[in-house]
């Protein structure tokens, strides 16, 4: 019985302070301790959603967004795999494209963004190239980096037994370099959203970014700071989809068992 | 999946029974082996000859070469002069009828207790039964589908050991398997590797730091030093040996002294261990 109460609380547990900040916010709003113009109080902020969502805006701006979000992350991902395997596995692969790869890493993707702008315009091209090139990074050096960690003892265990190219590479380089390529998912996933606000803040015609740009505009704070919730609340949904992963992917690793044993 | 497994246990020991037919031990001719790492002299002439299942131990001091011949005959290492014959053919790459055991398990920890074994099955097709049976040889059939990380090191060693009898090789490789287990657990692995041994009849090579294991498992003691064999010993006691045996301190206090090189030294190191 006891045992249950402490599950439950726990696994409440990282909420209690995000409620608590909220309802203190709450209470020095209503109390006139934080001035309606410089924030206005979460109920004002969740009243502004309700009929944004109402009128359906809310929903065509989340989707547009997650829209750019998706397609960037999965090109420049995929591309950050496919590179990280290749310059991983093959030396040849390696000796061609590493170099120029860690030079074109130095430049930082959000300079891009005038250049960007001139070639596509504030089409929806420019948001995804952003997010693809910021997403790449991380991944291709996790993935790179991973496959070379591997243990070389495990790799030689694997040819004395005669396992074949393929198997060799399925069940013990990328399994060995997986744990790796997570980090950086993760990792990309929180420059995928960063790219992604900047971007539609500075050129966009739709999506929650440029959403909270018009608000501006119109002095409308309640949305301002709905957006600045948003990229919050889809910030932790994406990490908390990397978690996921991660833990069924790496069941194996002892520091994803300790549900089972506790 | 308890089920399951039950069913195709009782399928996997037919499979068993019919694999112990097929191969039997092979046999080796090392002739003047010779082994250089740029200039570092590390196999200078090694000629050996090992007949068809026999268990052959190999001792030495650390960075006597031991080691290095082991894996010339695994083929995982390319000699400077000379050649392995197996059965009357040159090894020319990974040794396809030999199997590694190495000091550590090397499981793969991703993988379950079974798929480990199964990768000593190369995982082709029809794996599972042939994994489990080698598993069950062992008597760890009941961790089939834990995790290698809640196996102790002993058992992680015997998973190893069913990985590398699963595809039933004529050839064994042990490098110092048992070097990092406990005294207890090791006299257990002994006496395992010693049964499967005398059941299937492999050929065994043992790389050993101790001479009692050598002498409790080995038809013969091959001494290595600088790169070269300096004494092939019979031993010829009854089986299974123990260090009570007749004989046992006798031979164990000839190699010793020969590894040593002192008489004297030997008399005092022999007194000491009793």
């Amino acid at each position: 019985m006891f045992k249950n109460v402490m599950k439950a609380y726990y696994q409440a547990a990282p909420w209690i302070i995000p409620v608590l900040l909220f309802l203190l916010w709450q209470l020095f709003s209503e109390t006139g301790w934080i001035p309606d113009k410089v924030l206005p109080s979460p109920l004002e902020v969740i009243h502004a959603g309700v009929s944004l969502a109402g009128s359906g805006e809310l929903l065509t701006h989340i989707g547009v967004s997650f829209k750019r979000a998706f397609s960037g992350f999965i090109i420049g991902g995929g591309l950050g795999i496919i590179f990280g395997l290749l310059n991983g596995i093959y030396r040849f692969a390696e000796k061609h494209f590493d170099t120029t790869i860690q030079m074109l890493r130095n430049i930082p993707h959000l300079a891009l963004i005038p250049i960007v702008i001139l070639w596509f315009g504030v089409g929806e091209e420019a948001k995804i190239f952003l997010v693809a090139i910021g997403v790449f990074f991380p991944i291709y050096i996790n993935t790179y980096h991973g496959i070379r960690s591997v243990e070389a003892d495990l790799i030689e265990m694997g040819e004395v037994y005669g396992l074949s190219k393929w198997k060799l590479f399925s069940k013990i380089v990328f399994p060995g370099a997986l744990p790796s390529i997570l980090v950086g998912l993760r990792y990309a996933l929180g420059v995928m959203w960063l790219t992604l606000i900047v971007a539609e803040t500075v050129a966009a015609s739709s999506g929650i970014g440029y959403m909270a740009m018009n608000a501006r505009e119109f002095m409308q704070l309640d949305i301002v700071v709905l957006a600045i919730i948003l990229y919050a609340i889809l910030g932790k949904l994406a990490d908390f989809l990397a978690k996921l992963l991660e833990s069924n992917l790496l069941k194996w690793n002892p520091v994803y068992q300790h549900n089972e044993r506790g | 999946m308890e089920i399951r497994n039950r069913k195709v246990l009782g399928k996997s020991n037919l499979c068993g029974e019919q694999m112990m037919q097929q191969k039997k031990g092979i046999n080796l001719t090392i002739n003047q082996l010779k082994k250089y790492y740029d200039q570092l002299e590390v196999l200078s002439d090694v000629n050996l000859q090992i007949a068809a299942g026999e268990f052959v131990a190999i001792v030495g001091k650390s960075g006597c070469g031991k080691s290095t011949l082991l894996r010339h005959i695994a083929g995982l290492e390319q000699a400077t002069a000379g050649e392995i014959e197996q059965n009357n053919r040159v090894i020319d790459g990974i040794n396809r009828d030999a199997r590694v055991m190495f000091q550590e398990a090397r499981l793969l920890p991703w993988q379950t207790v079974l798929k480990n074994v199964g990768v000593g099955l190369g995982m082709k097709k029809g794996w599972e039964e042939k994994a489990l049976w080698a598993l069950k040889q062992v008597g760890l059939e009941e961790r089939a589908n834990d995790w290698p990380s809640v196996l102790s090191g002993g058992q992680k060693q015997r998973v190893a050991l069913a990985r590398a009898l699963a595809a039933r090789p004529p050839l064994l490789l042990l490098d110092e398997p048992l070097g990092a287990l406990d005294a207890l657990t090791r006299m257990e692995m002994q006496s395992l590797i010693e049964e499967l041994w005398k059941k299937y009849k492999f050929t065994a090579i043992l790389v050993t730091h101790d001479i009692s294991e050598a002498i409790t498992l080995a038809d013969r003691v091959i001494l290595i030093e600088n790169g070269a064999i300096k004494m092939d010993l019979k031993i010829s006691l009854s089986r299974p040996r123990n260090r009570a045996n007749h004989g046992f301190a006798e031979l164990e206090g000839k190699v010793l002294s020969r590894i040593l090189g002192k008489e004297e030294r030997l008399k005092q190191v022999v007194n000491d261990q009793r």
